[in-house]
């Protein structure tokens, strides 16, 4: 009798306990499917306000009017992009013409710099009074000030010493006084001060966190944190300012909210996360936890689309530089209306 | 006993049915992660690209779900508007963006300064390959459609040794094999044929 009371309770506690376990993986799974479904993002609409193209004649008021400015030398292969908030000065990379140019906030271009000095100018960042250049061609990091004049490279390659085995996206950090190179051919991030003393290495070859495979590209936001674009890992990996790991987002795939060629990333005020892709030709916007957003963009030539997207930067003002170099041009964007990072 | 056994056995069960369908590639062949125990044979001639095996593979291709045959890691959107290509309405493919995407002068070289060559052949012009980006308007051609040879232009052979019009057009993959490393810079053929293969002088 006892015994079939017990039988009897176990039947009815297993079944209540199988009950609430299928409950349980049916809720699960659906969380799973919906964070899934989660990757059909939304194309976000974009105020497209212009695209910087070149250089410019300086023609009178009058022939401009009647026949619009006239672009002499033309953005060729630009891959690197920097707005300096304080001036709202443009700064350019540009691989093939060798050197970067520096436009006016309204797109007019204003100088050239390292003119004399570049190979192949990739990456670009400002300081308060300084323009880094990473030239991956003479494995160089070279320093200007905001006039454009030289003062100072390091790196370079000797039978001694190889300092970079190719450097490309550079950083600053003003605040604390540093300078984040990516090394791409060394597969790591090499840390300076702004006069250009080493201090440390962050990183190595590797799949794992805090490793890279390709790193191309890195962005430094108002805490200190490094974001780093670690290409052939498909993956975004974030840093704080002592330079320890806290998390990471991405993989590869064909889907949106995937990301297959990472190439450049930049960080807005409320912290969330932009990233162009060179393989889906658009820019991905994610939440700070690394949380896909929405995406704007599409393959083409037209104002708001991209072919081969590569580095971003955005400005106080909100306004988004986004470097199109399959298209010559850096396109100047703004969001259309501002619906917060949903965490 | 007997009911507790069958109870336990139908939630294993159960649970097993709902589980997300993961770790079906884990250790396959299809599997290149740093801690995959499946080993890979060479496959005859062709060397890997990269002395990192994690990612061999899956920079350029997907096993699964491609959008087209090659399983080539391609997007199912593109090409309605693309690059400047060497004749003005000219696309580039898929291929040959696909491989932009990496020669950007960041990952790997965009610029090369070994040859000289103009567009139609012959020698002296443009360095081949000097500006090589996205438009090529100053590079061998790549994203043409020529014909080859045509009565237009005499200038040309009728290929042997390369595939020069990969889906009908001039790609990147017509003068290089991106798996091949035999006849160095990835060429599809020794260095001596391969101009002439098409261009006959």
């Amino acid at each position: 009798m006892i015994k079939a009371i017990l039988n009897r309770k176990i039947l009815t506690y297993g079944l209540i306990f199988s009950l609430v376990l299928v409950s349980f993986m049916i809720v699960f799974n659906l969380k799973v499917l919906a964070e899934e479904t989660d990757q059909n993002l939304d194309e976000y609409p974009t105020k497209h306000i212009e695209n910087i193209v070149g250089e410019r004649d300086d023609r009178g008021f009058l022939m401009k009017l009647l026949f619009g400015p006239k672009t002499t030398v033309r953005l060729d292969k630009p891959f690197g992009v920097s707005v300096d908030d304080k001036t709202g000065k443009i700064y350019v990379a540009d691989t093939n013409n060798a050197f970067v140019m520096e436009f006016e906030s309204n797109g007019s271009y204003s100088n050239r710099i390292g003119e004399h000095e570049l190979q192949s100018p990739i990456g670009v960042d400002v300081s308060d009074d300084r323009i880094f250049v990473a030239d991956a061609k003479a494995g160089k990091v070279y320093i200007f000030n905001k006039e454009g004049k030289f003062i100072k490279d390091f790196g370079g390659y000797t039978t001694e010493k190889v300092t970079f085995k190719r450097p490309t996206g550079l950083a600053v950090d003003n605040k604390r006084q540093r300078l984040y190179v990516a090394d791409t051919g060394a597969h790591n991030i090499k840390v300076y001060d702004l006069d250009g003393n080493y201090i440390e290495t962050i990183g190595k070859r590797g799949t794992e966190e805090g490793e890279f495979n390709f790193p191309v590209n890195i962005e430094v936001d108002k805490q200190g944190k490094l974001y780093v674009v670690d290409t052939i890992n498909y993956r975004i990996q974030i840093f704080d300012a002592q330079g320890q790991f806290i998390r990471e987002f991405g993989e590869t795939g064909i889907t949106l909210g995937d990301l297959p060629r990472p190439k450049g990333v930049a960080v807005d005020k409320q912290g969330r996360i932009y990233v162009t892709d060179a393989y889906l030709h658009l820019v991905q916007v994610f939440s700070p936890k690394g949380t896909p957003l929405f995406f704007f963009g599409r393959p083409g030539k037209s104002d708001g689309r991209f072919v081969l997207p590569a580095a971003i930067d955005i400005g106080e003002n909100g306004k988004i530089y986004v470097v199109d170099s399959g298209n010559h041009r850096v396109q100047v964007l703004k969001l259309k209306e501002d619906r917060g990072s949903n965490e | 006993m007997r009911k507790t056994s069958v109870i336990v056995v139908s939630i294993l069960v159960v649970a097993l049915f709902t589980m997300p369908a993961f770790a079906d590639i884990q250790n396959s062949e299809h599997d290149f992660t740093a801690s995959s125990t499946a080993t890979r044979e060479n496959t005859g001639g062709y060397t890997d690209l990269k002395d990192n095996t994690t990612t061999t593979c899956s920079p350029c291709h997907v096993p699964h779900n491609a959008s087209k045959n090659t399983l080539l890691f391609q997007t199912s959107y593109n090409d309605a508007e693309t690059l400047t290509a060497y004749n003005t309405g000219d696309t580039f493919s898929a291929e040959t963006k696909m491989c932009m995407s990496c020669h950007d002068g960041t990952i790997a070289i965009n610029t090369s300064t070994k040859d000289y060559m103009t567009a139609d052949g012959t020698s002296g012009g443009t360095k081949l390959v000097e500006n090589l980006g996205t438009s090529l308007t100053n590079d061998h051609p790549v994203g043409s459609s020529v014909t080859l040879p045509s009565s237009a232009n005499t200038n040309f052979n009728s290929p042997s040794l390369v595939d020069a019009q990969l889906g009908g057009q001039v790609t990147c993959g017509s003068c290089h094999d991106p798996h091949n490393t035999t006849n160095g810079s990835f060429l599809e053929t020794a260095k001596d044929g391969l101009c002439l293969d098409c261009h006959n002088k």
